[in-house]
């Protein structure tokens, strides 16, 4: 497989934060769930991407490009959808178009007038007063109306409502279609991972936890459920995340430690949800 | 070419203050006027204009706070195409002013006025400061203040204080002028046109030193920028 994205040994230091040794690759035409509780570090991770972050420690190549060989070209690569509108506020879509028009030779000015036009973006409207999810689909409609080869999103869908965060996903669906570009995705929302993400990338305090394709992750754990005075010492030890609940308790146990189930508890695929979540539980009671 | 873009993009962002500019112009002409006659009043309006301009010429600072500089470091440029656009606009905006203080002088040639050399040569003194006070103030926001939101009124005073009182400076100095006129040169044997000469090459120098000091300070801010974690 051809990597779009190669991330080396990645690590940010903070006060009061580190972020270390990152690493994963990201072929073209997939797309990458990038997940982590708040304060992990995915932000940073990201900016380091995007080449907002100075990227003091490690590499980023972006279809073998690095930042440092040539700055420009390997931003027009980028398209970056934020949390928030970067826009200035006091801008209009017409200042935006002039902007992008100028800075980036492959902007189609028809295919981001036909964005505005399908999403019903108000032309006249400072883009202080737009809506949130109004301000989401002008940022997509700048980078889709361009030639990138991958698109960086940082919890892009927070906040969206069910109809938008569907037509998002559709879009992102589309977009890595070709096989020649692909998506880095951060978000809250695991059920949108569920749907679209070929791998996922768990961050925990900076520090990678766990990275693989989606479907081989979901296989590889079991959520495990019954009654806590049942769990023998041996299984104890083995599961992840162990938490007490009224009617017994819940955990995520590794796929291949299953015979130390017996009989005695129920079990399920989990969802990526349960499996960040009982992680996350572990991590912190460590 | 970027840097003239990322000039545009300033443009774009303060154009809400060039609305206000041919009141602010025709209130620095009266105030030129309320304070002194001929071409006395010129150098004061010119005074009053170099103060506009050094506080009109930094307000891209205040529109790029942190939310919304993503959008300019995104943008497949250069620091030194970022810095350079800046600070284009910053002289550009500084050399608009200076044209309308030009056309000022035109139409009070025309108007029959005795403009003594000296005057204008003064008068392009007052823009070589007017050039600096905005090279010095882009220097300091680039290294303590840019994308701050939490210090207004500290980078209030630094964009007012120098202007202010380069144009109280002035308006003072041509008070004095005035005292000590038609004294100074007759009174003491020079040939008022010799003098008006080197006061034109002073006035000239003075040009080309503000354009090199700003080129520097232009510089200075490329290294930081360069250094710095947002990059």
């Amino acid at each position: 497989m051809m990597e779009l994205l190669e991330v080396k040994n990645l690590s940010k230091h903070y006060k009061n934060f580190d972020l270390k040794d990152i690493s994963f690759t990201l072929p073209k035409g997939y797309i990458m769930g990038y997940v982590g509780a708040n304060g992990s570090g995915k932000t940073t991770t990201l900016n380091l991407i995007t080449g907002v972050l100075k990227c003091v420690e490690g590499d980023v190549r972006i279809d073998g490009l690095s930042r440092e060989k040539g700055e420009q070209a390997y931003k027009e690569k980028i398209g970056y959808v934020g949390d928030e509108s970067y826009f200035p506020d006091h801008f209009k879509i017409k200042h935006i178009r002039n902007v992008i028009k100028d800075f980036y030779p492959t902007f189609s000015e028809d295919k981001f007038n036909g964005f505005i036009r399908n999403w019903n973006l108000p032309e006249n409207k400072l883009i202080k007063d737009f809506s949130r999810g109004m301000k989401v689909m002008l940022m997509f409609a700048s980078v889709l109306a361009r030639d990138t080869k991958l698109l960086v999103l940082d919890e892009a869908t927070n906040g969206l409502d069910p109809v938008m965060r569907t037509e998002i996903l559709k879009l992102l669906q589309e977009y890595v279609m070709d096989g020649e570009r692909s998506v880095i995705f951060s978000t809250h929302i695991l059920s949108d991972l569920e749907q679209i993400a070929d791998y996922i990338y768990f961050i925990h305090r900076g520090r990678t936890i766990l990275y693989d394709a989606k479907d081989e992750l979901i296989e590889n754990f079991l959520l495990v459920k019954g009654e806590s005075a049942k769990i023998p010492p041996a299984l104890k030890k083995e599961l992840i995340g162990l938490e007490e609940k009224t009617y017994g308790f819940e955990a995520i146990l590794p796929s291949d430690k299953a015979e130390l189930l017996g009989n005695a508890f129920l079990f399920e695929k989990p969802t990526i949800d349960q499996i960040v979540i009982h992680y996350i539980k572990s991590r912190e009671e460590q | 070419m970027r840097a003239l873009h990322f000039m545009k993009i300033d443009y774009m962002l303060t154009r809400k203050q060039m609305y206000f500019m041919p009141a602010i112009l025709v209130l620095a002409w009266v105030v030129g006027t309320g304070v002194s006659k001929g071409a006395m009043s010129l150098l004061v309006t010119c005074s009053y204009v170099a103060f506009v301009a050094s506080i009109f010429s930094t307000a891209p600072f205040g529109y790029c706070v942190r939310k919304n500089r993503g959008f300019l470091l995104l943008l497949p440029a250069t620091v030194k195409e970022r810095v350079a656009g800046r600070f284009l606009y910053g002289l550009s905006f500084v050399g608009l002013l200076g044209i309308f203080c030009g056309i000022l002088w035109g139409v009070y040639a025309m108007m029959g006025y005795e403009l003594p050399l000296w005057t204008v040569a003064l008068g392009l003194c007052e823009l070589a400061v007017g050039i600096l006070i905005m090279a010095l103030e882009f220097l300091f926001f680039y290294l303590f203040g840019e994308g701050k939101e939490n210090w207004q009124q500290l980078s209030n005073i630094v964009r007012i204080a120098p202007g202010m009182a380069m144009f109280f400076g002035m308006t003072y100095f041509v008070g004095k002028i005035e005292e000590i006129q038609g004294t100074t040169a007759g009174g003491m044997g020079i040939d008022p046109e010799v003098l008006s000469g080197k006061f034109m090459q002073v006035g000239v120098i003075a040009i080309l030193a503000a354009l090199l000091l700003t080129a520097v300070a232009a510089a200075v801010c490329v290294k930081v920028i360069e250094n710095r974690d947002y990059a």
